[in-house]
């Protein structure tokens, strides 16, 4: 679905991209992790054909994102993290928008709306930034297009929204797509996605399947230092204890779903302990 | 597909859903404009101030301004990072989104624009009329009548020939090409940027023509006619070459800027 070769890509004398390559497919939520400034946000626009690789090769679907062509166009939806929606309500949105994706699901719309209780009567000219998101959110997710990508889609949103974007990811099917949620907050993208990408240092650092870590790894706290030392990671658990990641003992075949800040902590400062132990 | 019938009319709703009320804004400044720019005139100048040559310096001034800045903003949206986004993101064809954009600034803004203009022109020829009407010194056949663009020789005043309007109009096109391409260019304050690229162009045609008639004489540009009283030939510009650049100007270039303008939306980063 998503296959980038040797790219390379630099804004103006920084580069983001060296030699960065990545294959990414349809069935999976990716949950892509990164500090700010290590190019998650430039990763989705190459995607999107936003902006143009200096070197590499980008496929996306069979198409060249540059070319922008229609067919393209109609099978990808990007929800950015800071956004443009016209001055008319959401069902004007539906009525003029939704004849641009072949496989919008007008009932999905309606009802994503109202479990995200999003009005429908205003303009979204006369609603707040996370209504408005909310209701992008809605539209992209009802598109139903093979590539959703969403940057920084929880941002903006309250305690209460964000666990009703949760509900409705988990509801939904995504057998033939492949969905691309970056965020900083990885405690939002836990019990949804399926695989973790960690970018890092103008490359991919990882790539792991959530099925693979949780077989791999376990995220504990405790205060046993015999256990403390032979952690991958620890730090220090403000309510007393050090909050580890710990390769997986045999007897336990799976645990909760991985803490992925902790993770993505292993991943930046224990990489040569981390990799060993999901390649077991 | 680079064209379908059905996603250009999708892409016209799309594009009037979100921008009707921005293009009804436009239109009320301009009757403002138009209004106030009419109520002076007519303070200042009394009875001679709306004849036909003041209304048609008034109706091509007015064209000109007001359709290079609806046409050098036309595409605002790329000037903005999420806009540009929605912009360039939404699926219909690059052509599609030019030809909306032609549509829209074209012939949908001409339309307008006269419609505007003749209602308030009306209105004050009417006003001043009534004022000569008033007045002991004018005659009945000194009323002035409003001008007619579709058929000029209708008025009194022996105003522009229906051939230097056809050329106003296509210089207009041409204006708002440049501005359009100006839009699609400039990454910020793209209607500045525009504007002073313009000057800029002109200055630099006319020290190009300058030195192009220079070149032209030893090039072959120009034809020798041989005066009967003088051995000295005298240079007549080539037929051929005004003919040519005469067409270049009135209408290549503004499919040329066009054209220019529709891989600049095409080849555009965010």
């Amino acid at each position: 679905m998503i296959n980038l070769r040797s790219v390379q890509f630099n804004y103006g004398k920084n580069q983001v991209y060296h030699d960065f390559s990545v294959h990414m497919f349809s069935g999976n939520i990716y949950g892509l992790l990164g500090k700010n400034g290590s190019g998650k946000s430039t990763f989705l626009k190459l995607v999107a054909g936003l902006i143009f690789p200096q070197k590499g090769k980008i496929d996306v679907l069979h198409h060249i994102p540059k070319n922008r062509k229609v067919s393209f166009l109609s099978q990808v939806y990007l929800i950015p993290e800071e956004f443009n929606l016209p001055d008319v309500n959401t069902e004007k949105l539906l009525h003029y928008y939704a004849p641009f994706y072949p496989n919008f699901n007008s009932d999905e719309y309606l009802e994503f709306l109202d479990i995200f209780e999003v009005p429908s009567g205003p303009s979204f000219a006369e609603m707040s930034l996370g209504q408005k998101k909310k209701a992008v959110i809605c539209f992209g997710l009802a598109c139903n297009t093979p590539l959703l990508l969403m940057d920084e889609p929880t941002n903006g949103l309250d305690i209460t929204s964000k666990s009703q974007w949760k509900t409705i990811l988990q509801r939904l099917s995504y057998k033939d797509r492949c969905i691309i949620i970056s965020s900083h907050q990885a405690k939002d993208l836990e019990g949804i996605i399926n695989r973790v990408a960690i970018i890092d240092q103008a490359g991919l650092l990882m790539d792991q399947s959530i099925v693979d870590i949780q077989q791999n790894l376990q995220f504990i706290l405790t205060e046993n230092q015999d256990i403390i030392a032979q952690s991958i990671y620890h730090e220090p658990h403000i309510g007393g204890g050090e909050y580890i990641v710990l390769q997986q003992s045999d007897n336990i075949l799976y645990s909760k779903f991985p803490d992925l800040e902790m993770l993505y902590k292993a991943a930046i400062h224990c990489p040569e302990k981390l990799f060993p132990a999901l390649k077991r | 597909m680079l064209f379908s019938f059905s996603r250009f009319q999708n892409y016209i709703r799309s594009h009037w859903a979100e921008y009707n009320k921005r293009y009804l804004l436009f239109t009320l400044a301009m009757v403002s404009i138009m209004l106030f720019a009419a109520i002076c005139m007519l303070l200042l100048d009394g009875n001679n101030a709306i004849d036909e040559k003041v209304q048609y310096i008034c109706y091509f001034f007015g064209l000109f301004v007001a359709g290079c800045i609806f046409s050098g903003t036309f595409l605002s949206a790329l000037q903005d990072k999420d806009r540009a986004i929605t912009y360039l993101m939404l699926p219909a064809s690059t052509l599609e989104k030019l030809l909306c954009a032609l549509l829209f600034t074209i012939p949908v803004f001409i339309v307008v624009y006269h419609f505007t203009f003749f209602s308030i022109d009306y209105l004050f020829v009417a006003i001043v009329n009534i004022i000569n009407d008033s007045n002991i010194i004018a005659h009945q056949d000194d009323a002035i009548k409003v001008i007619s663009i579709l058929n000029p020789s209708n008025t009194a005043y022996s105003g522009p020939s229906g051939k230097v309007i056809f050329n106003l109009f296509l210089g207009f096109i041409a204006a708002q090409s440049f501005f359009f391409l100006g839009g699609a260019y400039f990454q910020r304050f793209a209607f500045v940027k525009t504007l002073l690229s313009g000057f800029i162009v002109i200055l630099f045609f006319s020290m190009f023509s300058t030195l192009c008639f220079r070149n032209a004489i030893y090039n072959g540009g120009f034809d020798a006619v041989h005066n009967y009283y003088s051995t000295e030939p005298i240079y007549n510009s080539s037929y051929y070459l005004v003919s040519i650049v005469e067409h270049f100007f009135k209408y290549a270039i503004a499919l040329l800027l066009y054209i220019t303008a529709y891989w600049h939306i095409k080849e555009r980063e965010i």
